[in-house]
């Protein structure tokens, strides 16, 4: 009762603030030369008073009456300072122009601290596109989700698949939000590639521990990525081909400075080359894969107050076979992929009212049909599986004062899961399979959020508020979220944090590859939401304006995670109804980070330390024991640098390093034999299976450690600016520079082992040309 | 079984091309166990086999573990020892009692103590009727079309379902039951099986929980053949029956090629070593 007490007034003793005389400064900060808003740039105003622009380039600031001097910076664009004589309420929209500046240094090291004040950079982090952009790669393919990989508590499940784990939680507890609207599948072939199309993103920022309120619905971590505008000056794009894909986008006003749009497609070139083949050479069947992305958005400003933004994107992977012989056609296909579409409205109420009102749509699919037919019989199969999320979202934030902002809103949605729904069609029977497994839900969320400051402390503090309603249950979830952190002076902070989260739709995997049946499925009346709850306390330092160190500690107790029961398959001829075949039970993950940035210099990079440990129970597995996770990774080093070899106006060559050295995953694997007991009257028949009489087993789950993970990664990046827009870059990597044979996976076949290794030494070239 | 063929064969095709297969030797440490085996059963008096597990794929057979003294207990009193009677081999000249709880405890030499317990559950009810299909000539027997009935009992139940058949030559066939199609079949083995009466088809038995059905009449229609063939009726308690059905888990994932199976741990309720102390009741038709 007290604890709930203290934290009531923690959230609310903020709206009793006395009210102060005083005039607001507000607007939108852009990039000059796009109008393309800018997210987390700085607004200061002397030493201590200053705001940062909120996911839409909105800022406000309330400062006495009277002359002030404002400050506006961000990394990579040249700052901008105004004076104002400030007598009533004044709108001013900023526009920054790219550049560098010898300040930019300084603005650097603050601009995280800005942003997220209350959080370390271990708990929340910001995406450098640039930086992404010249990191080495497999196969020339830029992709967010493995960048990520090289910060400290987060590593992919299994080598080069874009699937990650935070913090010993499972890759399902990511919330992975493109323009605000959750994507259930991020996966392209089998997890090698993610959906996300870096050509056309904006901006990337990570939550791993001390989640504001705002974000909910995942224990584990958030990932909110916004995709670009559109430009509202001029037109121009972006072309990019590397080995796997060619990308193009395209951005132009439709009418100066008032409305954009943004067009970005990707597809792979591997099934060109075999489809002409299959062509030339006449044969009549016909197979193949491939996969595409497509974005698109568009928004208008309709006046200084509104503006609307129309996000759409579609994804999807497609594998096929057609062939006939003797008089029969046999067709196969495998499709699944994403399509989301949001409507945003921004509508600034006043100075300090803020409020983006959202509607969306996300859904996933996976469609497998195959069929086999002749002159007098037919035989057609048919799965898919389904989700679909409806949801209507509304987000204020209020800027009462430089010291306190409170953010507050509201959602609700509607959630449609059909999972592994079975059709079977022959010439005399039609068999439908797992229909009653189609699920529906209500969602309804609720949020406060309190920003402030007091004097060196910088605390975020809130509560989300859930419900959820499926079939004959309702789901009450309460989640306390508080971030603090305290700078004893600008070199040194010490930083906690708590979280609780909930999480009430579940991803069923039987492997980490990112498989298109892996299965959404929704918390029922039986099986509850997953819940979480983490605490973290670090330390960071700022030994000179680029070079920092952090330090970082934390556990995390999951409730009611779920697992595959043992023996599942979903990958199969085996048809069964997901929730027969799950385990429900608890987790325990803790661990310390480490890091250590340089920012600027010719020589610039991260080096990253983990030890941490993951742990599952489940009352039916192992006997109720504790065991260790599939990706309990003690150890875990990475690397990443970049040498700036050459920086001019008109050309700029690098050279970048990556380096992954970690524990190796835990998998269960057989290894002592014991003696079996036949069923009553089967010893001495002639068909009495021989497995029964010996028994192989393991003690306990995950019980064979595979070989340390590691690899060495370099890249050259050489970038050649011409007139205007136009540059020309390549980029050439080298994954696995030492051919190490990284396990992929084991399998027994003839009483022996076998190791399977997937990625050897890979060159590979990229070539982006911007126009 | 076509389901996912095309699937494999784009992730064979992607492994294939790019990646490196060996064989390693992985070095597991393993500590030999004691391994007890005993199922009580109504109709039989008390067996059980103690022995050694061993390191996988070693090609020693079993060590039979004499000179052990293993103690019954009877809802918590001590009852007898079981006698050595050589290779492994121990016997009580006893037949449980439905509805008891027996305990044992196994001491022998350094070994840690194993100990178990099992609840002995009644024997199942059924009842069956049945209608001729065919006959057959040859093997001079009738193809029948039965509808049984299992009269489940209040409380947790769970039934084994198979058959032995004695072919004209006296040799005895064990196989699972029939085709069948009902809600109550636990589908932990079921798969598509397009040839089949039903399109489905259960790989090694079947299994039906009385979940959702306590207590009920529990209906179903399976095709079975006279004289020949004996159909079995396994009512298990909880520990025979988690270790029978993860025992098959483990068969099905041994015989399948596919990786990404979710790995098994064969179950036991032996405290401190591997096999199993549960216990059965048995109902067998004769058609």
């Amino acid at each position: 009762m007290r604890f709930k007490f203290v934290i009531a007034a923690i959230i609310l003793f903020p709206l009793c603030l006395p009210a102060q005389r005083k005039f607001t400064i507000s607007g939108f900060i852009s990039d000059s030369e796009t109008s393309e808003r800018l997210i987390g740039a700085t607004i200061s105003v002397g030493e201590n008073r200053g705001a940062a622009s909120n996911q839409y380039g909105f800022y406000s600031i309330t400062l006495p009456e009277g002359v002030c001097r404002i400050t506006c910076s961000y990394v990579g664009y040249k700052t901008i300072v105004k004076t104002i004589s400030l007598n009533s309420d004044t709108i001013v929209n900023l526009e920054l122009q790219t550049g560098m500046e010898l300040a930019e240094v300084e603005v650097k090291g603050k601009r995280r601290e800005q942003n997220e004040p209350q959080l370390s950079s271990l708990n929340y982090r910001e995406l450098d596109l640039q930086e992404l952009g010249k990191a080495p790669v497999i196969l020339g393919e830029r992709d967010i989700l493995k960048t990520l990989q090289y910060f400290p508590g987060i590593k992919s499940g299994r080598e080069n698949t874009a699937g990650y784990n935070v913090r010993g939680g499972s890759s399902d507890q990511n919330l992975i939000l493109l323009d605000g609207v959750p994507v259930y599948n991020v996966n392209h072939l089998f997890g090698f590639f993610s959906v996300f199309n870096s050509d056309a993103i904006k901006h990337v920022s990570l939550f791993k521990g001390g989640i504001p309120a705002r974000y909910g619905g995942r224990l584990s971590s958030v990932l909110d990525i916004s995709m670009k505008e559109g430009d509202m000056k001029e037109s121009h794009g972006v072309f990019s081909i590397s080995p796997v894909s060619a990308r193009i986008t395209y951005e132009a006003p439709i009418k100066k400075d008032t409305s954009a749009f943004i067009v970005s497609f990707r597809r792979t070139l591997v099934d060109i080359p075999m489809v002409l083949f299959l062509t030339l050479t006449g044969n009549e069947n016909k197979y193949g894969y491939y996969f595409y992305d497509f974005n698109a958005k568009t928004n208008w400003i309709f006046n200084p107050k509104n503006r609307l933004y129309l996000s759409i994107y579609a994804g999807q992977d497609k594998q096929f076979n057609r062939s006939d012989s003797e008089g029969t056609k046999n067709r196969s296909s495998y499709n699944w992929g994403n399509i989301t579409t949001v409507l945003r409205w921004n509508l600034t109420f006043s100075p300090k009212l803020f409020s983006n009102i959202s509607a969306y749509y996300s859904k996933y699919r996976l469609n497998n049909l195959g069929s086999s037919k002749s002159d007098d019989s037919k035989v057609v199969f048919k799965a898919d599986s389904e989700l679909q999320d409806y949801c209507v979202k509304t987000d204020f934030d209020y800027y009462l004062n430089p010291k306190y902002t409170l953010r507050f809103g509201a959602k609700y949605s509607y959630m449609i899961f059909s999972p592994n729904i079975v059709q079977l069609v022959g010439d005399d029977y039609e068999v439908k399979l797992n229909e009653e497994q189609k699920n529906r839900s209500n969602n309804w969320e609720g949020f406060l959020e309190n920003s402030f400051q007091f004097g060196r402390l910088n605390l975020n503090a809130g509560l989300r508020g859930t419900s959820y309603n499926t079939g004959q249950k309702t789901y009450w979830s309460y989640e306390p979220r508080l971030a603090l952190r305290y700078n004893f002076n600008n070199d040194f902070s010490l930083n906690a944090s708590y979280t609780r989260m909930s999480q009430f739709i579940h991803l069923l995997s039987n492997s980490s590859l990112g498989m298109p049946t892996d299965l959404w499925v929704a918390s029922t009346d039986k099986v509850a939401p997953q819940k979480s709850s983490q605490v973290s306390f670090g330390a960071e330092k700022q030994f000179t304006p680029d070079v920092s160190f952090g330090i970082e500690g934390y556990y995390k107790w999951m409730n009611d995670v779920i697992r595959f029961e043992e023996g599942a398959v979903f990958l199969g001829t085996q048809d069964s109804k997901w929730y027969d075949n799950i385990s429900v039970g608890e987790g325990r993950a803790y661990g310390v980070e480490f890091v250590a940035n340089k920012t600027e210099g010719k020589v610039t990079g991260m080096i990253s330390y983990t030890l941490a440990w993951s742990e599952r129970q489940f009352d039916d597995v192992n006997r109720g024991r504790w065991f260790p996770d599939k990706y309990d990774r003690r150890h875990d080093l990475s690397f990443l640098g970049e040498y700036h070899l050459n920086k001019s106006p008109s050309k700029e060559k690098s050279f970048s390093v990556g380096f992954t050295m970690q524990s190796g995953n835990n998998i269960s694997m057989p290894d002592s034999e014991f003696e079996g007991i036949y069923l009553p009257g089967m010893q001495g028949t002639t068909d009495a299976p021989e497995w029964v009489g010996a028994r192989q087993t393991y003690d306990n789950p995950n019980n064979l450690k595979m070989p340390t993970f590691h690899h060495l990664d370099i890249g050259y990046n050489a970038i050649r600016k011409k007139s205007g827009r136009k540059s020309y870059t390549w980029s050439f990597s080298v994954y696995n520079v030492y051919n190490r044979m990284n396990p992929w996976y084991y399998y027994k076949k003839d009483g022996k082992v076998k190791q399977v290794s997937i990625f050897p030494i890979i060159p590979s070239v990229g070539f982006k040309y911007m126009f | 079984m076509k389901k996912c063929c095309f699937l494999y064969l784009l992730l064979g095709m992607f492994v294939f091309l790019s990646s490196c297969e060996e064989d390693v030797e992985l070095n597991f440490e393993h500590q030999p166990q004691l391994c007890f085996n005993s199922i009580l059963n109504p109709d039989s008096l008390i067996t059980a086999r103690l022995t050694l597990s061993k390191k996988l794929d070693t090609l020693n057979t079993f060590q039979a573990i004499e000179g052990a003294r293993i103690s019954l207990t009877k809802n918590g009193v001590f009852f007898g020892d079981l006698e050595d009677k050589g290779d492994g081999n121990y016997f009580l000249d006893y037949s449980p009692l439905p509805g008891e709880k027996y305990g044992v405890t196994v001491s022998y030499e350094d070994f840690p103590v194993l100990s178990a317990t099992a609840l002995v559950p009644e024997p199942p009810v059924i009842t069956y009727s049945s209608d001729t299909i065919e006959y057959n000539e040859y093997e001079n027997f009738y193809s029948l079309d039965v509808n049984y009935q299992i009269h489940d009992k209040q409380g947790r139940n769970s039934y084994w379902l198979y058959q032995i058949f004695t072919d004209r030559l006296g040799q005895k066939h064990w196989g699972p039951g029939g085709e069948i199609n009902a809600p109550f079949v636990d589908d932990f083995d079921r798969e598509v099986e397009l040839d089949s009466k039903y399109g489905f088809d259960y790989k090694s038995y079947i299994r039906i929980s009385d979940e959702g059905y306590d207590g009920q009449i529990m209906s179903f229609n399976m095709s079975g053949i006279t004289r020949q063939s004996v159909y079995y009726f396994l009512s298990a308690d909880e520990h025979y029956d988690k270790y029978i059905k993860s025992s098959v888990k483990a068969n099905l994932n041994t015989a399948s090629e596919l990786p990404f199976r979710e790995p098994v741990q064969i179950y036991s309720n032996i405290e401190n070593g591997y096999g199993i102390f549960g216990s059965c009741a048995i109902t067998a038709i004769h058609l």
